[in-house]
């Protein structure tokens, strides 16, 4: 009787706490790592390339250039012409789109589910035909040039973030832009750029993520049938790990004669993504700066009635990351203000356990967040496979509903005492003259 | 005796007790669609895979003497400047995780809510909250006057909701809320008492329809609901005293001068058949054909004539008794005229020349696929649910799936509705249709326009 009881209860038990998310994975005999997860009530699937490797795998010399591949990717192959990919997922319906970050690269596209197997094909054509020439990567290199250089000459915001990010990264590998050192792109040797495809292609480097409407039976082949001839020309990329960056307070205030508004940028160093404390001062983000729930909008504008706007920028890479956070306003005696009140809720949140009611609604948000995302095909492959290529492994919705749930008053003092320190901030304020 | 020992007893009663907690949400089945006692139509759909709960509240509005108090009833109870210290219902808001929006509309408004399932006795306190409010207060209602501007454009979609309200005033004769437009004038000259009686009078559970969709026990929340509005009035249901049967979509170009000089946007209105009606897809089709960024023939052609760095998406808003196609377009201030020139004459193309049968195809596949697509966002299928309910506004049962009536189209009555979109639903023919609105600097865009002759409102 015990013996059927056992799997019984642990049957029902899993039913009850693991009802969503199902994954699976296997590897191809040349590396490809592929994971699985099929949802039944969807009607659309996803078919994501996770690439290991990103800027930070480039050769220093020619740094960003692996950027270029988020445009490049769409060009010719032998059986596409330009951009036919991405009007063929259109056409049936779907979104595609790409991304070159430091850490990784991801290529996606969402298609009905009967359309998997052009999917699948689309992606190997990407992977394994891709016509690169050299006036291709010209270019596509001017093309950025212009943009970062139009960019960074004519808006201010931009410049300004730009000089914030850098301080905060100070002697780390990702004090580089992600688009490399404009001065230097432009002379970025096209052989050399063309041999980073290698680092795509190579099959040790990929996750493949299938996620939502498929039938898990005879998946394997189809994946072998278009994967399976990839071959490994490069050294796969070493694991990630999470950067050293010297600490140091930085305060500079810069004159303007026209600005459309006064500003300042407080930005803060944040943990990796490989730190156990990064779910925790995600917590403090959603606290500071989430609209939804933000305390520094309650403080200016619900409180103080204050004639300001926030916005924030929060970085999302796996060694390092920060939060930049900016306020601006007309008036410069706003801004401040801002500043002091910030200092104070900094101060505060050092010393000061958060209430009861606040910690729950911010983990409730961050909970509601998370299963929001998961419901998005293209983000729930990207969580899994970012997961898998952190740590191996393949449970990554409960590990983090766990860690949230987890989460007291005390960790967040603690946190906070670790990150809004001011050795840990880069102060710019940007003033009309 | 089976149970040799009382570990195996006590394996068995928590079995049973898991059983208990599993079992009566299978049994319960998936959805519930039932009207309350005291007329709250509501639509429960059970979707374990969500692991959160996704909740629509559309109130229709009966009657509307003058179109800036919906707004401002809707601050009032909702804008956190305003309620500063934080009202009941916002706290209640706000111990949910505070992940709601709210969406203005012209005879309606849409409250999105997510909560997680151990909230769902917040969430339905929160509704009890919402029909029987009395935070109206002279002291917020005052600051919501003096700053309904700087409140209203805090709304991420302010700017549609003046196209769509500029929209209606164009197109529709007489008794309808569109009528009025909400201008500066319009804020000091109100007091509370109106915002008060449009509240007692609008804001009523037979004017309302719910939608959850989420890790729901149907029935169980079935039940808060109605235990929670027990001892409400017993009211008649809500019915909306202005038509919308006759318009007259005849071309107005209007530029909203709203003191910016960034690049313009552009609000391209035409009215459609309603939702529910098989013309509202083929008008769906139709728009994809001409509108459809980047494949459309309007991008097309426009890329063609050298227009660059321009984009089209389109919305559809459903209003009881006919849509609205609303086409948002960002582009430079010298290429505007080049752009509507195009647009006409693709247009105009369309309604005398042929669509060749591969054409329809193409554009019926992106519609049908998109939508199939959409339909697993959680959002777009609440959305779904709140489109049909505009049709059937006493009968729930009675309403018919989007995605059967996407399967009933056919190439030929495509074709017949070619030369306009609104079909039997529009008084005029052969002539440019589409209200047009432009929101940015007024004189910068009247120097570039050099044929049309645009009226301006100034917003600021």
């Amino acid at each position: 009787m015990r013996k059927l009881l056992y799997p019984f209860l642990l049957l029902l038990l899993f039913t009850t706490i693991y009802p969503a998310i199902r994954v699976s994975n296997f590897t191809l005999q040349n590396g490809l790592t592929v994971l699985l997860s099929p949802d039944d009530t969807a009607n659309s699937v996803c078919v994501l390339t996770y690439h290991k490797n990103g800027v930070i795998n480039d050769p220093p010399e020619i740094r960003g250039a692996s950027y270029l591949y988020q445009s490049l990717m769409f060009l010719e192959t032998d059986n596409l012409s330009p951009y036919e990919r991405v009007r063929f997922i259109m056409k049936n319906g779907g979104r595609s789109s790409g991304k070159v970050n430091y850490d990784n690269s991801v290529f996606y596209q969402v298609v009905p589910g009967s359309d998997l197997n052009y999917a699948l094909w689309l992606e190997s054509e990407r992977l394994q035909k891709l016509k690169l020439t050299d006036t291709k990567i010209i270019s596509q290199r001017k093309k950025v040039y212009d943009r970062i250089y139009r960019f960074s000459h004519r808006n201010i915001y931009f410049r300004s973030g730009e000089w914030v990010r850098k301080e905060l990264y100070r002697d780390s590998i990702y004090k580089t832009p992600l688009y490399g050192d404009i001065e230097k792109l432009n002379t970025f040797d096209t052989g050399r750029i063309k041999r980073l495809y290698k680092n795509f292609t190579n099959p040790s480097n990929i996750i493949l993520v299938i996620s939502g409407k498929f039938e898990e039976e005879g998946i394997r082949e189809k994946v072998e049938r278009y994967f399976g001839d990839l071959e490994s020309n490069s050294p796969p990329v070493s694991d990630p790990v999470a950067a050293t960056i010297s600490k140091g307070y930085k305060y500079e205030n810069r004159m303007r004669e026209v600005i459309p508004e006064n500003f300042i940028l407080i930005g803060l160093r944040a943990p990796s993504k490989l730190n156990l404390d990064y779910t925790y001062f995600k917590l403090l983000v959603y606290y500071l700066v989430d609209k939804r729930i933000s305390k520094l909008e309650r403080i200016f504008e619900s409180n103080l009635k204050m004639d300001v706007n926030i916005s924030y920028d929060f970085s999302n890479n796996i060694g390092a990351n920060s939060l930049v956070i900016q306020v601006s306003s007309t008036k410069r005696a706003e801004l401040e203000r801002v500043r002091f009140y910030i200092r104070r809720l900094f101060e505060m949140l050092m010393t000061d356990r958060l209430t009861t009611s606040e910690l729950k609604s911010i983990k409730s948000l961050m909970e509601i967040d998370f299963l929001k995302s998961l419901r998005k095909p293209e983000m729930r492959s990207l969580l899994l496979a970012e997961n898998y290529h952190m740590s191996g492994n393949l449970d990554y919705g409960n590990m983090y509903l766990k860690r949230v749930k987890k989460i007291n008053s005390f960790d967040i003092v603690r946190i906070s005492k670790k990150y809004l320190k001011k050795e840990n901030m880069v102060i710019l304020n940007v003033f009309s003259k | 005796m089976y149970f040799r020992n009382k570990l195996d007893t006590g394996l068995i009663i928590l079995s049973i007790i898991i059983l208990t907690m599993v079992l009566p949400s299978y049994i319960a089945g998936q959805s519930l669609e039932q009207t309350t006692s005291k007329g709250l139509r509501i639509n429960l759909v059970k979707d374990p895979s969500m692991l959160f709960n996704h909740a629509e509240i559309v109130v229709y509005y009966s009657e509307i003497k003058d179109p800036i108090v919906p707004y401002l009833t809707l601050m009032n109870i909702f804008d956190n400047q305003i309620n500063d210290p934080q009202s009941g219902l916002l706290n209640t808001l706000f111990k949910m995780g505070n992940d709601f929006k709210v969406k203005y509309n012209i005879d309606h408004f849409i409250i999105k809510v997510n909560f997680l399932s151990s909230d769902t006795n917040l969430f339905v306190s929160f509704l009890k909250g919402l029909f029987s409010y009395k935070g109206f207060s002279l002291k917020k209602f005052n600051y919501s006057t003096k700053n309904f501007w700087k409140l209203f454009r805090r709304n991420d979609e302010w700017k549609k909701v003046i196209a769509a309200q500029i929209a209606f005033s164009k197109i529709f004769k007489q008794d309808h809320p569109g009528q009025f437009l909400i201008t500066n004038k319009n804020p000091g000259r109100l007091n509370l008492s109106q915002t008060r009686s449009f509240y007692k009078y609008n804001y009523t559970l037979p004017n309302s329809y719910i939608t959850i969709r989420g890790d729901i026990k149907p029935y169980f929340i079935f039940g808060l609901v109605e235990k929670a509005f027990k001892n409400f009035k017993n009211l008649k249901p809500g019915y909306q005293k202005f038509k919308y049967d006759r318009f007259n979509p005849d071309r107005k170009v209007i530029i909203v001068d709203d003191g910016t000089n960034g690049t313009p946007n552009i609000y391209w209105v035409d009215p459609i058949a309603p939702a529910g009606n098989i013309d509202h897809h083929h008008a769906k089709v139709v728009n994809n054909l001409l509108f459809g960024y980047p494949l459309g023939r309007i991008s097309r052609n426009a890329s063609a004539a050298g227009i660059k760095g321009f984009n089209i998406s389109s919305k559809i808003y459903n209003h009881r008794n006919i849509s609205i196609v609303c086409k948002k377009i960002r582009i430079g201030y010298r290429d505007i005229e080049k752009f509507i020139f195009i647009a006409d004459n693709n247009i105009n193309k369309l309604g005398v020349g042929r669509v060749s049968r591969k054409e329809y195809l193409d554009n019926y596949n992106f519609v049908f696929h998109k939508g199939k697509i959409d339909s697993d966002d959680y959002s777009e299928k609440a959305s779904d649910l709140i489109s049909r309910s505009f049709k059937s506004s006493l009968n729930i049962h009675t309403i018919t799936s989007q995605e059967k009536l996407l399967k009933e189209l056919s190439f030929a009555n495509f074709t017949k509705i070619l030369s306009d979109p609104a079909g039997k639903y529009s008084t005029n023919r052969n002539r440019k249709k589409g209200i047009i609105v432009i929101f940015g600097d007024a004189d910068s865009i009247k120097r570039s326009l050099r044929n049309i002759r645009p009226e301006v409102i100034t917003i600021r």
